[in-house]
């Protein structure tokens, strides 16, 4: 066989996969018709999960009828942590702009950084959207250089929970506020209806994720720097449980969360000295609450 | 359809036309299928990526540019959803930074799902043994002869830098093969090169 038979051969072989009648075309120009009528159709009760300083909001729906707010307080009794109860179930997180923002996610890679700004009815307020992909990290000393003095990672948590690895995310860039209003401005002068733009690297952490396993199952560690956040909201469903726990000597936040197979648990607790809040996690059914309160008590 | 067609096709996309969208599924569905076959040797799962990459290149239509060819542009993006998936299958967890800003960690079982027809290839299985990125660099060197400089463009590395890996993951294709088959390993890569 010559090289230019051989080459033909294995491009053949490798395109003698298609069918004759493969036709994704009206499948998803019908998509596309359909998700053009949902956002010109919806309108949003939204709901403001994050709040940071720079005043970027993600918009998500949901029915809220408050019931009961559980707040975890800093040193100076300004509410941290908010979660208010209600009677209608929690909503999944959809709707074309949270599509699209997957859709985005998916296309960047771990460190990237984007502003993303959706023009239409989901978005009355104009609002851009900030996205990190978080760095995952499974050595445990590169990660410590990483994240420096904002926590000391331990390589083993109480109950023998071994660290497994980490994932880093980092603050939103000072002058963002500047950066999104010239986004939207330049969205509107373009007629465009998504934007999404880099954002320019930034060493302050945000958010810190940790790992760790043993024979019960995975342990998850989230920190939230609140060096730059006024306070976090949530909201628990029915048959959902939020109370009020006490760790190192201080109060804290005790949830039992229904995901769709499984119920998430886990422990938060603020420390204002290190303006950081912890969180420890897990979904793992032999993990008690016990457990997690002994694992955030020496944290 | 020549290159200006089809940059004033994008153009009318761009303006809203999602009909005009129809024109560029038709000259590319067929490759991307072939593309997303290869890469995660499995056909449903090609179609179902197909569907996805052209949902996502319709969002993303305001960031094409011509310096690459709108063809490069969509398997750029294919790569991502591919690598996407395989990661996904391979460490069989999701991790959503979604919920109000908090991380949800869902998961489930890492299963890789890769079809029989495929694996009655002999080509088919030494693909399977390559890392995603020298897969497609194979298929898109072999099946589209995309040249070094436009792949450069797409994955940010130096054409001499894709040019070597191209090379090891053909000899490392062809010893697959050799294990299978036969024939002599120097003939085919050169071939091919």
């Amino acid at each position: 066989m010559t090289r230019s038979q051989q080459s033909s051969e294995w491009k053949r072989q490798l395109m003698d996969v298609v069918e004759g009648d493969f036709d994704v075309k009206d499948q998803v120009l019908q998509k596309l018709h359909e998700r053009k009528k949902q956002r010109e159709a919806i309108s949003v009760k939204k709901r403001i999960g994050l709040i940071v300083a720079a005043t970027l909001v993600l918009g998500g729906t949901t029915a809220f009828a408050a019931m009961k707010v559980y707040e975890l307080k800093n040193d100076q009794g300004e509410a941290i942590v908010r979660v208010s109860e209600t009677t209608e179930s929690k909503s999944e997180y959809s709707g074309g702009r949270i599509e699209i923002m997957n859709q985005i996610r998916e296309t960047l890679q771990p460190g990237a950084r984007v502003a993303v700004y959706i023009a239409g009815p989901e978005n009355p307020d104009k609002n851009v959207s900030f996205m990190e992909i978080p760095l995952e990290v499974t050595d445990q000393t590169e990660l410590q250089n990483k994240v420096g003095s904002f926590f000391e990672i331990p390589q083993e948590l109480v109950g023998g929970y071994k660290f497994v690895e980490g994932n880093i995310s980092h603050q939103l860039n000072e002058d963002a506020s500047a950066f999104f209003d010239e986004m939207v401005k330049d969205a509107e002068r373009e007629n465009k209806k998504v934007l999404v733009r880099d954002l320019p690297d930034n060493p302050k952490l945000q958010y810190l994720y940790l790992t760790y396993n043993a024979s019960k199952g995975e342990v998850y560690v989230n920190l939230t720097n609140f060096e730059n956040m006024k306070w976090v909201s949530e909201e628990a469903g029915p048959n959902e449980t939020v109370e009020k726990v006490t760790v190192r000597q201080k109060e804290a936040l005790y949830h039992v969360r229904k995901l769709k197979d499984k119920e998430a648990k886990y422990v938060q607790i603020y420390q204002d000295d290190k303006k950081r809040l912890i969180e420890v996690r897990t979904t793992a059914p032999d993990i008690t609450k016990e457990d997690l309160l002994n694992i955030a008590e020496k944290l | 359809m020549d290159k200006k067609e089809l940059e004033q096709v994008i153009k009318e996309v761009k303006a809203g036309d999602i009909d005009q969208f129809g024109v560029i599924i038709d000259i590319m569905q067929k490759p991307l299928f072939v593309y997303c076959y290869h890469m995660l040797g499995h056909r449903q799962e090609a179609e179902d990526a197909v569907q996805e990459v052209f949902l996502k290149a319709y969002e993303q239509i305001d960031s094409y540019r011509s310096v690459v060819s709108s063809s490069a542009w969509l398997y750029k993006i294919a790569y991502h959803h591919c690598l996407n998936l395989l990661k996904r299958a391979r460490l069989g967890r999701i991790v959503t930074f979604w919920k109000a800003g908090m991380p949800t960690v869902s998961r489930h079982e890492g299963e890789e799902r890769i079809d029989r027809e495929y694996l009655n290839s002999p080509l088919h299985l030494a693909l399977l043994k390559l890392s995603a990125s020298e897969r497609n660099l194979i298929i898109l060197r072999v099946v589209e002869d995309k040249g070094y400089d436009e792949l450069s463009i797409l994955f940010n590395k130096k054409p001499a830098a894709l040019r070597k890996q191209f090379e090891r993951a053909l000899k490392k294709c062809k010893s697959h093969m050799l294990a299978v088959e036969g024939g002599d390993d120097h003939d085919t890569i050169s071939a091919v090169q």
